[in-house]
């Protein structure tokens, strides 16, 4: 038995999950790991720790063959990549040692049930990133659809300077020949590297959504080599959080083969529909998606507290 | 290489690098004609703001714009070859369409010059404007209207050509901001001038004598000249904008007439009709003469109370005199509207003040005698009298009615106009009322709702220059200059003010939460910072205590509904390339058939690059340079140094075109980068993070897509994904100065629409700066630059590869117009780092309070 399930239906459901959240990646681009990682232990009751480590796994699976049948892996910047690499190495290690901390931390009592520490505080960062993500891109597609008004000397001149900080100059200060930059910190790659890592280690997301935008907008990478190396850095990024967790023994492997059965065939259908139905409109059903996992996932821990038991 | 020598056979196959060449030298002609449609929809654009489409200069710019479409969609099909055939099918729908409502539009801007009142029917309306047909509809159903009659719009217009009012207009109003009175004052005073130094053309004229002689009057017979323009009064009050000109004799009919045009143009009526969002050409003036009634008492009477809209009683407003303007005091009635018509309430004020005729014509103000001025100007059987008409009319007409009204000597009364009233019923009634002791209590509802916001106190509204967002506005009097601020305050409080005057039908169009008789708010309210109104329970509080609404109240404003001309010519539906209906069938105007051709084209380059180097074709190269953009080399012919036609890779000092060498050496400029950054936005970093979750998909071409330069040797396009955006050149260069030209496009980014749309105003203002003539829809920006001698040419070009570098990632920064002017500034200042410290703006002093970024 799986989660208590036989292994047949285990797989069916698995793969079934794969399908719609790959589905909807592949409608709205990215953001399959922020749903799939709480639906997972919301639907099937999978702990965390697994449903983490088993969604890298399946990630690594993903991107590779998608990397490969592109036959995009040219242009990388692999000065970058390793740095950024060694950067996300120490982030993966930091997200799965407080995973690892969460689930021997043991479980609380709340009400009459005893909740597992790791379930709550789980709960309330997925519920807090969906919340995030959800209010985001509903603010975004409202200033999409809004116009700008034009040709008023009367917005509030705020103090932009606040706005604009500069990027990091703590030595040691690198060049990076291959995208062309004289000069920046160490630091700022390695941090970079660093927030996806952990984002990875302890959330199972690929990062992809900050990576892509951090190497174009914070490092200033040139867009070829931004595509050749945020594709490098997804594959290691997944395959090495896969590691760590499965030497933490959080990978199961039915998860893993019923996702990417799932999620294979969901994202195909989902990328082929995406250009009939674009628009501001598709983002906002993103946006409500997003609340309808917080709810769920407020829901669930509810209902346990509510009924009591273990 | 093979391809390149010219094949032996008697049919010359045509080499790959001819097949390319004069697929370029078609985008070539795309271009050129692109910009010149753009040209020729924005003046079109701004025709149709000023000018009715029955006009022949609406026609002619259609013709010649569909022409251009027409050679436009010719040059798309060269370049696809043949692939958007269908697009001839749909510009000739469209130009069918446009053909048919030309025909119409010139048909119907026939009519008379003018009109007598008693022949106006219903239909006549867009002729002789709202109040003309709506006095002309109560006299034709016997009811008490002076006779007389209207000089239609198309005497209007025959003016308006004849003081060439249109190429004034097109100069003055773009220089107006309605919130800057200074300038809006200077372009009022010069068109008042132009309208009343220009003669009444002998025909207005004449019909004007025509007019007066067909009504048999006797010869001291005088008029009252008023405006009537078109959608004055329907959706649109235009209370009190304009002028009218009353007791004139006969031989003063002219001259009265171009004084109420002249109105048109005054200051705050300017700003009601631009903040009303109503176009130049939707409200053309025609103008109504009335017989005068030698009237003792006049007035103003509300079917309903605007108030309280459910009660059932009627407001009247009556003083002594020919004319009641609404600026002076007057008696007060709240009279029965059941039968009877009891007074029900009754407030007679002291009317220190009348106007009265001058036997020469004209009006004059004058003390009332003092016995009479304390009495009341109406009786109460008068009252209902007037009820009764008033009633009547209501029901004639089917909605609430604001009337104006007089008695004359006999004791007839007369109607002088009729309008609906407007009114809000739902929010008559105050929610709970807050725990706190009121500043002030009393006075007459205007418009009911709650505000709150800081507390602005003045005499009256002449005296406000500037008006904070969402202010309670305190005034001693008001007038009808209150229309400059009314969209934009919470509140308004007035110690005296007419509650049926034309302030309080501004107020109420503008659903501003409004009391009027306030008594002494303006003392009491001294000294106070902040304010909350409830208008409806008649309180004022101190404090900030309800949520504004003037938010609300502004979104409601209707835009109105472009011409159906505009809908099929200049407007423009087809927005998102990425979206399914980017297809030509989706096509609904012609503005839609240029921007789909240039589009489509644009694709079809990008394109014909990826058949070229994909093939390995001899055409297509790898540019080897010290600049991180992944670019191919395509040669045209005659590109390339000899000796770099051979290689696989060339370096840029190995291209010889001309425009191409130009653009490199702003491209290559040692203070420009194209890759790195000092500095980041967190909430524009943000915006590109919020967009990057679900936006990835969307996009015509794959982010980090080969790029392209084409050359010839006096020819270069620069085709370009770069980063979130999309950025193209297309030149020629050579001594013959009337080739030379450039065209730039620009579009897209990785933050939000806000942004986005910014950076494209930032490349529009530095564009401008360097006499490009620029179009700007949203985020797409297009810009041309044609024939300027060949070192201007060339110093463009070096300007353009600098600007590229300068504006990548700049949406980041674009918060709002301030930091886009920074911006602009410091790129036109040669600061292309953007550093601070090279010019510091004011409040930016403290360096070392600026945030270093650590956590990434």
């Amino acid at each position: 038995l799986i989660f208590g399930m036989t292994i047949v239906n285990a797989l069916a459901g698995f793969a079934t999950l794969g399908l719609v959240v790959g589905f909807m990646a592949g409608l709205f681009g990215v953001g399959g790991g922020f749903l799939l990682t709480p639906l997972l232990n919301i639907l099937f009751g999978v702990p965390y720790n697994i449903a983490v480590g088993s969604d890298l796994a399946q990630m690594a699976g993903m991107s590779t063959s998608a990397t490969i049948r592109h036959g995009r892996i040219g242009n990388i910047d692999y000065k970058l990549g390793l740095l950024m690499c060694a950067g996300t190495a120490a982030g993966v290690e930091v997200g799965a040692s407080i995973l690892e901390v969460l689930k021997k931390a043991g479980a609380v009592t709340l009400g009459h049930a005893r909740i597992p520490v790791m379930n709550l505080v789980m709960s309330a960062i997925y519920a807090a990133l969906l919340l995030w993500i959800g209010t985001v891109v509903l603010r975004e597609s409202r200033k999409a659809l809004a116009k700008v008004r034009a040709g008023g000397a009367d917005t509030i001149e705020k103090n932009w300077l606040v706005e604009r900080l500069s990027v990091l100059r703590l030595p040691p200060m690198i060049s990076l020949p291959r995208s062309g930059i004289a000069s920046i910190s160490l630091w700022v790659i390695l941090g970079v590297g660093f927030t996806t890592g952990v984002l990875a280690g302890l959330l199972g997301v690929g990062g992809g959504f900050i990576r892509m935008p951090a190497l174009i907008y914070i490092i200033g990478c040139p867009t070829a080599v931004a595509v050749g190396t945020d594709l490098f850095e997804i594959m290691f990024s997944s395959a090495y959080g896969a590691f760590t967790h499965a030497t933490r023994a959080n990978v199961n492997l039915v998860v893993v083969l019923g996702l990417l059965i799932g999620s294979t065939v969901g994202s195909q259908i989902g990328a082929s529909l995406t250009r009939r139905l674009g628009g501001p409109r598709l983002r906002n059903v993103f946006a409500y998606i997003a609340y309808v996992a917080v709810i769920m996932v407020a829901a669930k821990l509810v209902i346990k507290i509510a009924k009591g038991g273990g | 290489v093979l391809g390149r020598r010219p094949a032996p056979s008697a049919q010359p196959a045509e080499s790959p690098t001819g097949r390319l060449a004069r697929r370029f030298a078609a985008l070539k002609d795309l271009l050129g004609t692109n910009a010149s449609a753009l040209e020729v929809i924005t003046e079109l654009e701004n025709d149709l703001l000023l000018v009715p489409v029955g006009d022949p200069r609406v026609r002619e710019r259609v013709e010649l714009l569909l022409e251009r479409t027409a050679a436009l969609v010719d040059a798309l099909d060269r370049l696809a070859e043949g692939r958007y055939h269908e697009l001839r099918t749909v510009l000739g729908a469209i130009r069918n369409e446009v053909a048919s409502q030309l025909d119409n539009a010139q048909r119907n801007a026939q009519g008379a010059l003018s009109y007598p009142i008693s022949e106006v029917g219903g239909d006549l309306a867009p002729l002789v404007g709202g109040k003309a047909a709506q006095l002309a509809l109560l006299r034709t159903s016997g009811l008490p209207v002076p006779d007389g009659f209207v000089l239609s719009t198309r005497a209007y217009h025959q003016f308006a050509r004849e003081a060439d009012l249109y190429g004034s207009l097109r100069a003055e109003l773009p220089q107006v901001n309605i919130d800057d009175l200074s300038s809006l004052e200077r372009a009022s005073q010069r068109l008042r001038a132009q309208v009343l130094t220009t003669p009444v053309p002998p025909p207005i004229e004449l019909a004007i004598r025509a007019e007066v002689r067909r009504l048999m009057c006797r010869a001291d017979t005088t008029f009252a000249v008023r405006s009537s323009a078109v959608g004055e009064d329907s959706t649109l009050t235009f209370a009190g904008q304009f002028d009218s000109r009353i007791h004139i004799p006969r031989d003063g009919l002219a001259e009265a007439c171009r004084a109420v045009w002249a109105s048109r143009f005054s200051a705050r009526a300017i700003a009601y009709r631009v903040s009303s969002g109503v176009a130049e050409a939707d409200c053309p003036m025609a103008v109504l003469f009335l017989h005068m009634v030698q009237a003792r008492r006049s007035g103003v009477l509300y079917t309903r109370d605007p108030a309280d809209a459910r009660s059932d009683t009627l407001l009247v407003t009556a003083s002594w005199g020919v004319s009641f303007t609404g600026a002076s005091t007057g008696d007060h009635f709240r009279v029965s509207r059941t039968r009877r018509h009891d007074v029900l309430d009754r407030h007679v004020r002291n009317k220190s003040v009348r106007s009265m005729p001058l036997p020469g014509g004209g009006v004059q103000e004058e003390t009332v005698p003092a016995d009479l001025a304390d009495q009341p100007s109406v009786a109460d059987g008068e009252l209902a009298a007037l009820a009764a008409l008033a009633l009547q009319i209501e029901r004639l007409c089917g909605a609430p009615q604001d009337l104006e009204w007089a008695i004359d000597d006999a004791g007839s009364i007369w109607i002088l106009q009729a309008r609906p009233l407007r009114l809000d019923t739902d929010r008559a009634r105050s929610p709970r009322a807050p725990k706190v002791t009121p500043l002030l209590t009393g006075g007459v509802t205007i418009y009911p709702g709650r505000a709150s916001g800081p507390v602005l106190i003045a005499e009256s509204a002449r005296a406000l220059e500037r008006v904070p967002e969402g202010a309670i506005v305190v005034l001693r009097h008001t007038c009808p200059e209150c229309v400059k601020f009314l969209p934009h305050i919470g509140g308004l409080i007035v110690d005296f003010g007419n509650p049926t005057g034309h302030s309080a039908a501004l107020v109420r169009e503008y659903r501003v939460p409004a009391l009027f008789e306030a008594g002494e708010a303006t003392r009491v309210l001294a000294g106070v910072e902040s304010a909350s109104l409830d208008a409806a329970a008649k309180r004022l509080y101190p404090g900030l205590l309800f949520v504004a609404d003037a938010q609300a109240r502004a979104h409601k404003r209707a835009v109105r509904p472009p011409h159906a001309l505009a809908e099929r010519v200049t407007s423009l539906k087809l927005l998102d390339p990425s979206a399914w209906s980017f297809r030509s069938s989706s096509c609904r105007s012609v503005h839609d058939v240029v921007r789909f051709a240039h589009e489509k084209a644009i694709q079809t380059v990008f394109s014909l690059g990826d058949e070229e180097s994909e093939g390995r074709r001899a055409s297509s190269r790898v540019l080897e340079c010290d600049v991180p953009i992944d670019l191919h080399v395509l040669d045209l012919g005659g590109g390339l140094a000899p000796e770099a036609e051979t290689a696989p890779r060339v370096r840029p000092e190995a291209i010889r075109s001309l425009p191409f060498r130009a653009l490199w050496r702003g491209i290559s400029h040692p203070e420009v980068s194209w890759a790195g950054r000092e500095y980041v936005s967190l909430s524009g970093f943000t915006s590109v993070v919020a967009r990057a979750i679900t936006d990835r998909a969307n996009e015509s071409r794959e982010l980090g897509a080969r790029s392209y330069v084409a050359v010839g040797e006096n020819y270069v396009n620069f085709n370009s994904r770069l980063a979130y955006h999309y950025a193209m050149v297309d030149a020629c260069v050579e001594d013959v100065q009337s080739s030379n030209f450039i065209n730039f496009r620009f579009k897209g980014g990785g933050a939000d629409a806000v942004r986005k749309n910014l950076r494209a105003r930032f490349l529009q203002e530095c564009l401008q700066h360097f006499g490009f003539s620029v179009d700007v829809r949203d985020d797409l920006v297009n810009a041309w630059l044609r024939r300027y001698p060949r070192e201007v040419t060339e110093d463009r070009l070096d300007m353009l590869g600098r600007l590229m570098a300068c504006s990548r990632q700049l949406d980041m920064f674009m918060a709002d117009e301030a930091s886009m002017r920074w911006y602009v500034a410091a790129f036109l200042g040669g600061n292309y780092r953007f550093r601070v410290e090279a010019e510091v703006p004011p409040g930016a002093a403290a360096g070392d309070g600026k945030k270093r970024r650590r956590d990434l």
